[in-house]
């Protein structure tokens, strides 16, 4: 209640009150607050005592120098420069730094104490202008009061934003990258002037970092912004990344104007802030609230340099259907790929058999947005064709694909659970779309894919995916295998270990593939098959799993015959990712025929946690539910009527080691096809 | 030797401040491109960034200034920046001996990141504070003439030899600049070294080409 309160500005006598609440340095209690403020107050104290006299030893001196040298060049100078602020300060720099020895002292530590000071002193003072107010008349009880309240409250702070402040300010090099996918987001043109002038955000942004924008901004104007950051959750931490951008984004107008790389520079280190008052920080803060709301929880809002992700735009023709040439996967496979992402485009996409450049292959495991604990997948394949997720802990989720559209209106539509009849409208709709728009992402439980490539051209939230909701969706955990049905470049891909710590399944080996194709591509690879019969029996874990191998053949199977799908990529993907297939889509009801009838014998009822929500499942799915209900979702599964078809073998336990037995492959779903 | 409009330059110099923290760097430069001093100018935070434009004969030159932060932990961040320097200003405390007795190790790190035919100039800075002198002029001109440094006392307070100080490094830029042109049929793309360095640029072009960050 009270940080709903705070956030849009505390009025100046609750000020102090406040922020010692909103810190958690101050009790809810008000019973145990003058205790709780003793015993911190001693405590500090203590640390004086056992360690201020130790700032000209050898070990501690050259810190005690820096913060000695620093404080008389902070602002405000009128405040600072009195002798017994300046001793306040220097005492409260040092104990923090001798007992925060991973980072110690930084400059810039020493501008987030001014604010809590001021505004605490202003407790005792009653002056309107904190920035000259003569401290000499504070009675010495009160600046101890004040002094010990600083600490803990910087302390606190601080706690947050550590990483800032370690060797090579890991937090700061993050934020700042972020910063910079997040404007380029939010403002192409402006990061696309700033790019061209070859202006780079460390140059000014590091500043706004480390110093929590506190030299940007006029002291009023940072103890307003503070206001909010208290009552946001980790604000200082996060939301001061929102308010970076919105606050770059604010001189767009002087920025664009700006032509030269010196004069882009010397105005963005020299903002022109100094007459802002607080209507200027609550606009900067709504406009920081609106980025964060709609882009929090979608970390590839600002991922869009991170590696070209695992599902390439000539997948989506795949799915559908616009690669209608290309049933000769043989001789496709006999081909390079060389598809350069440089110039996909979702309206050209390569002809499905052009060669591809194989796009660097790496696996990330979680993110560094916040929010986001799951797993991103990059291009693990030369080819990534594929992708599935296999089961973890018996769950085999796949769950929808969200893509995005920038033409669907409905966000909320799309983010609200909605029935099945909405859900098969607005998934054709996201078909289309997927037709016709650029950004497009595909949410897989946990698991974000994303192909944002082109998706800086469209508007933040035309750009679609804007705080697509986990909660629903995400399991709380998911194990990923991506799947190329040619097997390429499996070798290279790495095992990621699975944040639970469920053992790593090397990705690569959960290969779907088509016994035909492969071995024409890689012709003499002997052991291939054995390396993927281990990683079957290393999913079969336990006997519900599916055996990848088995979903591979299963899946490669379906999708080579799939109706132009290319080789299995296609269809083994929209099966993968419910996608249906226009040439599949049918309404709900039974589906003809079960798509790879072996798969997924036992799929955890997780996998359709998607379909309990009413969300899109439909068109041929790879992956089929099966099994009880499982716990974490709070929600009980059942199968939904068009499901049935679909789950296969139902419980049959995975025993099948060599996946090559599979037969019935080419027994792909046809029905729907045209 | 004057201001000429910011527009019209021949060559941009990219110069870095660099040298302990609280010697004095964010003060030289802001007396030489604004004429300014500041008792207690504020700490430089990462990098930051100012121009002027000189006349050398009939060259006009814009100094683009890098001012570092001095600070050990932003080490990372600032040496960075040194890359694509011509010229460094390499500054000292002449009254704390502490910041003189590092600079070896700042000209080590100076020369690991940057060309090493960047222009270097030894500064001890606050000459005005010669009753509190910490490091004797000699001692200063003697390390500099060995490691092959220009050397200068400064004093960003009174202005003495603040604009000397710049102007000799471009002058010695320049030169080099020059030499290399001659060698060098090559008229746009003039560098020290391996790395791009000056470039020329047409009379009133306005573009900074040599800027490589």
């Amino acid at each position: 209640e009270l940080r709903k309160l705070s956030w849009s500005g505390i009025p100046k006598p609750v000020r102090a009150v406040t922020w010692k609440l909103l810190s958690g340095y101050l009790p809810a209690n008000v019973d145990r607050r003058p205790a709780t403020l003793q015993r911190k107050q001693k405590e500090y104290f203590a640390f004086i005592d056992h360690y201020y006299d130790s700032r000209n030893d050898e070990v501690h001196q050259d810190t005690y120098r820096q913060i000695h040298i620093d404080i008389p060049r902070m602002n405000p100078e009128a405040l600072i420069l009195q002798p017994k602020v300046t001793e306040i300060f220097e005492r409260i720099l040092f104990i923090w730094a001798i007992r925060h020895p991973a980072s110690g002292y930084v400059q810039g530590i020493n501008d987030l104490v001014t604010p809590f000071f001021v505004v605490f002193i202003c407790e005792y003072i009653d002056d309107e202008d904190a920035d000259a107010a003569d401290i000499s008349r504070v009675p010495e009880d009160a600046l101890r009061n004040v002094e010990a309240d600083t600490y803990w409250c910087m302390s606190r702070l601080l706690d947050g934003i550590q990483d800032n402040y370690t060797f090579a300010q890991p937090g700061i090099q993050m934020k700042v990258k972020m910063l910079e996918e997040l404007v380029s987001r939010i403002d192409e043109q402006v990061h696309r002037h700033l790019d061209q002038h070859e202006v780079r955000y460390l140059q000014f942004a590091f500043r706004w970092m480390n110093n929590l924008l506190m030299r940007e901004l006029p002291l009023r104007c940072a103890v307003r912004l503070w206001d909010t950051y208290q009552s946001e959750p980790e604000g200082f931490a996060n939301f001061h990344l929102y308010v970076c951008a919105a606050f770059l984004v604010r001189w767009r107008k002087e920025i664009l104007e700006e032509r030269d790389f010196q004069e882009l520079l010397l105005f963005l280190q020299n903002l022109p802030t100094t007459h802002w008052g607080d209507e200027d920080v609550s606009l900067l803060l709504a406009e920081a609230y609106r980025l964060k709301f709609a882009f929090a929880d979608a970390p590839n809002h600002y991922k869009k340099r991170d590696p070209p992700p695992l599902i390439w735009p000539w997948s989506f023709q795949h799915l559908l259907g616009a690669d209608t040439g290309s049933r000769d996967t043989e001789s496709r496979a006999h081909r390079s790929c060389s598809w350069d992402p440089g110039h996909a485009h979702a309206s050209h996409p390569p002809a499905p058999g052009t060669p591809a450049a194989c796009p660097p292959v790496s696996v990330k495991q979680g993110s560094m947005s916040p929010g986001f604990s799951g797993l991103l997948l990059y291009p693990v394949l030369r080819a990534p064709r594929v992708c599935l997720l296999p089961p973890h802990r018996g769950a085999c989720r796949a769950a929808l694909p969200c893509l995005s559209s920038s033409r669907a209106p409905s966000l909320a539509r799309r983010r609200s659970p909605q029935g099945r009849q909405g859900s098969a409208r607005s998934h054709s709709a996201r078909v289309a779309v997927l037709k016709a728009s650029d950004p497009r992402t595909c949410f897989i439980d946990k698991l974000r894919l994303s192909n944002t490539r082109h998706a800086p051209a469209v508007a933040p939230h035309a750009a679609g995916f804007g705080g697509w909701p986990m909660s629903p969706w995400a399991p709380p955990s998911t194990r990923l295998v991506a799947c190329d049905p040619c097997d390429m470049g499996v070798r290279r891909a790495r095992p990621f270990a699975h944040p639970d710590g469920v053992s790593p399944v090397p990705l690569s080996r959960a290969v779907l593939s088509t016994p035909g194709v492969r071995p024409a591509r890689r012709p003499g690879r002997p052991g291939e098959g054995r390396r993927r019969s281990s990683v079957c029996s290393r999913f079969g874990g336990g006997a519900q799993h599916p055996r990848p191998a088995q979903l591979g053949k299963a899946h490669g199977g379906a999708a080579v015959s799939g109706p132009g799908l290319g080789r299995l990529g296609g269809g083994a993907l929209s099966s993968l990712l419910c996608l249906p297939d226009p040439h599949r889509v049918r309404p709900p009801g039974p589906a003809p025929t079960p798509s790879p009838p072996e798969q997924c014998p036992s799929l955890p009822p997780k996998a359709t946690h998607a379909d309990a929500q009413g969300l899109t499942l439909e068109g041929t799915c790879g992956l089929s539910p099966a099994g009880g209900p499982q716990g974490g979702w709070g929600r009980r599964w059942s199968p939904a009527p068009m499901w049935e078809p679909l789950l296969g073998r139902r419980g049959q336990p995975c025993g099948v080691r060599s996946s090559r037995t599979v037969t019935g492959r080419e027994e792909a779903p046809r029905g729907a096809q045209p | 030797m004057g201001n000429r409009a910011e527009e019209d330059y021949n060559f941009v110099f990219k110069v870095v401040l660099i040298g302990e923290s609280g010697v004095g760097k964010t003060n030289l430069l802001s007396r030489f491109t604004r004429n300014e001093f500041s008792h207690d100018s504020r700490t430089t935070i990462g990098v930051e960034f100012s121009t002027r434009t000189v006349m050398l004969g009939t060259a006009a030159i814009k100094a683009q200034i890098w001012d570092t932060a001095g600070l050990e932990r932003y080490r990372a961040i600032t040496s960075a920046y040194y890359r694509g320097a011509v010229g460094a200003l390499l500054v000292f405390d002449l009254t704390k001996h502490q910041t003189y007795a590092v600079v070896e190790r700042w000209l080590k790190e100076l020369y690991d990141h940057a060309e090493a035919t960047i222009v270097v100039m030894l500064v001890g800075n606050k000459s005005d504070l010669s009753q509190s002198r910490e490091v004797p002029t000699e001692e200063a001109r003697m390390f500099a003439e060995n490691n092959g440094l220009l050397f200068l006392e400064t004093s960003a307070l009174d202005s003495t030899n603040v604009e000397l100080a710049f102007e000799t490094v471009l002058k010695e830029i320049f030169a080099k600049v020059s030499k290399q042109k001659q060698n060098n049929t090559r008229t746009n793309a003039v560098t020290l070294g391996g790395g791009p360095a000056g470039q020329e640029l047409g009379p009133g072009e306005k573009r900074a080409c040599c800027i490589s960050l």
